[in-house]
């Protein structure tokens, strides 16, 4: 046919994209997605997500004051969690020396191992010290908890500086704060943004999908104490999760999914309160993650 | 990412309001096919459902297309995009030109481009012939496989003789619009039939 070989290339690729700027039909278009593996349903679903969750998570954008707060507050929730750590130990062991002699002297050989590196020698300790005061050692493996949560989040800040700080910051909010605007601005501006910024690029979101193992147990999708605005962002993540496709995080996160009653029955409960617009975010939240739910068993 | 001064703009915002269910699925539908099958051509670079060149997702590129004009990053000249289809495509155009001159891709010729080669070596330039030699094979049976098919036959050599763009060959050829559009689907369609036939026969281009 040709014997000019840049030509066949030429012609090639003009057949291919004047073919694409040609009007396909909806069942054309669908076909063409088909036979490249693409489900088109799905992709519109998927490409409305992202637009929905992108924008939802810009309107609750922080202020810039509110990122100068949520930042001191970082530094001293971390600067608290150190001093809390090092208190509770320090001060139970004094007072344990002065009007318990023998369960200090039980306990403080345990010191050592409650504050080592080794995290299984920290579970020795712990094991031990509750037999010895379930009190002291209850306090001490919520202050370890808190600890490790900070310790491991700085550890991962190191390797991906893009998404670590907001991830922190997230994470510390939803961990030490009780102010609920806060938990807006950790689900809104934090964490559901990484999530789905991350999602563009495969690498990145294995890196931060399996960082939100952390995230998952500070969610209160199943039994909100108090119900905030922040619920369906929640649930957001929740559903991301267990989309994923990463065996440990989705696992992580079937434990932490109720029945999609549940979410149906806080939806129900709460949804005619909310203003339309926010209705409606919040029902398709449920319907999404009631459809994931279903497609995983 | 995006600071405040990406918030949505008020026409945007109108934009979006304006679109109903139905117009948003049958939007992302022909977005989604648009992405796919510009940036796939006949090279089949990349092998999982869905995924274009430089790593990126069909459903990533339109969503950054999307993202890109309600952010007010880029703005929708309606004197020279007609509707918002139009304006869309023409942005995933440009987002593929950028992902397709990444250092993966370099080979592939991005919009109209001509094909690029940087720093070429021995083994880049034995690797080049070889594709211009499938390019060779993959038109010539395209052609064979359209014998019976004048229309088709006509197109191919209208694009042959110059005809760059559906307009140009409806030109060329004196045929209606309508009947390029399906012939150029039909050969199209074929060439990708053909090129994975190829390739799962272990003949893969690239």
């Amino acid at each position: 046919m040709t014997t000019n070989k840049l030509d066949s290339q030429e012609v090639l690729r003009v057949i291919n994209d004047a073919g694409a700027d040609a009007p396909h039909t909806a069942d054309e278009s669908r076909e063409a997605l088909a036979d490249a593996g693409i489900d088109a349903d799905e992709l519109a679903r998927a490409i409305r997500d992202d637009v929905r969750l992108y924008l939802r998570a810009r309107e609750h954008d922080r202020a810039p004051w509110e990122a100068i707060r949520s930042l001191a507050f970082a530094l001293t929730a971390v600067s608290v969690a150190v001093f809390v750590v090092w208190f509770s130990i320090t001060y139970r062991a004094e007072i344990a020396a002065r009007h318990e002699a023998t369960r200090a002297s039980l306990i403080g050989p345990l010191l050592p191992g409650l504050s080592s590196d080794d995290a299984s020698r920290r579970s020795v300790a712990l094991a031990v010290a509750q037999e010895v005061d379930p009190a002291f050692a209850a306090a001490t493996a919520e202050r370890l908890r808190q600890w490790e949560a900070v310790s491991l989040a700085q550890a991962r800040a190191n390797r991906n500086s893009v998404y670590q700080p907001r991830i922190l910051a997230g994470v510390l909010k939803l961990e030490f704060s009780r102010d609920p605007d806060d938990r807006k601005v950790a689900i809104w501006s934090d964490l559901l943004p990484v999530l789905v910024e991350a999602r563009r690029n495969r690498d990145d979101f294995v890196d931060v999908a399996i960082e939100y193992q952390r995230v998952l147990p500070l969610l209160r999708v199943r039994n909100p104490d108090v119900f905030l605005d922040s619920y369906w962002g929640e649930l957001w993540i929740l559903n991301i999760l267990l989309e994923s496709k990463i065996v440990p995080v989705v696992e992580a996160a079937r434990q932490q999914a109720p029945e999609p009653a549940v979410v149906e029955r806080i939806y129900q409960m709460h949804a005619p309160s909310l203003p339309d617009r926010d209705r409606k975010a919040f029902e398709e939240a449920v319907t999404v993650y009631t459809n994931t739910v279903k497609a995983l068993r | 990412m995006v600071g405040d001064a990406d918030r949505m703009p008020s026409d945007v915002r109108r934009e979006v309001d304006r679109l109903s269910d139905g117009e948003w699925r049958a939007l992302t539908l022909q977005l989604g096919r648009y992405a796919l099958q510009k940036s796939r051509r006949f090279y089949w670079r990349t092998g999982n459902a869905g995924e274009l060149p430089y790593g990126e997702m069909t459903e990533s590129i339109v969503s950054k297309a999307l993202l890109l004009w309600m952010s007010g990053r880029r703005r929708w000249n309606r004197s020279e995009y007609p509707d918002l289809e139009t304006f869309l495509k023409a942005a995933i155009d440009s987002l593929l030109s950028h992902s397709a001159h990444g250092f993966d891709n370099r080979r592939i010729g991005a919009g109209d481009d001509p094909v690029r080669v940087n720093r070429a070596t021995p083994e880049s330039d034995l690797l080049e012939r070889e594709r211009v030699t499938e390019h060779d094979r993959l038109l010539a049976e395209i052609v064979r496989q359209s014998s019976e098919d004048g229309i088709a036959l006509e197109i191919v050599e209208a694009i042959r003789q110059g005809a760059g763009t559906r307009r140009a060959i409806a030109a060329a050829t004196g045929r209606p619009a309508e009947v390029i559009d399906n012939g150029l689907k039909r050969i199209r369609r074929l060439g990708t039939t053909i090129a994975r036939s190829r390739s799962a026969a272990g003949k893969q281009t690239i």
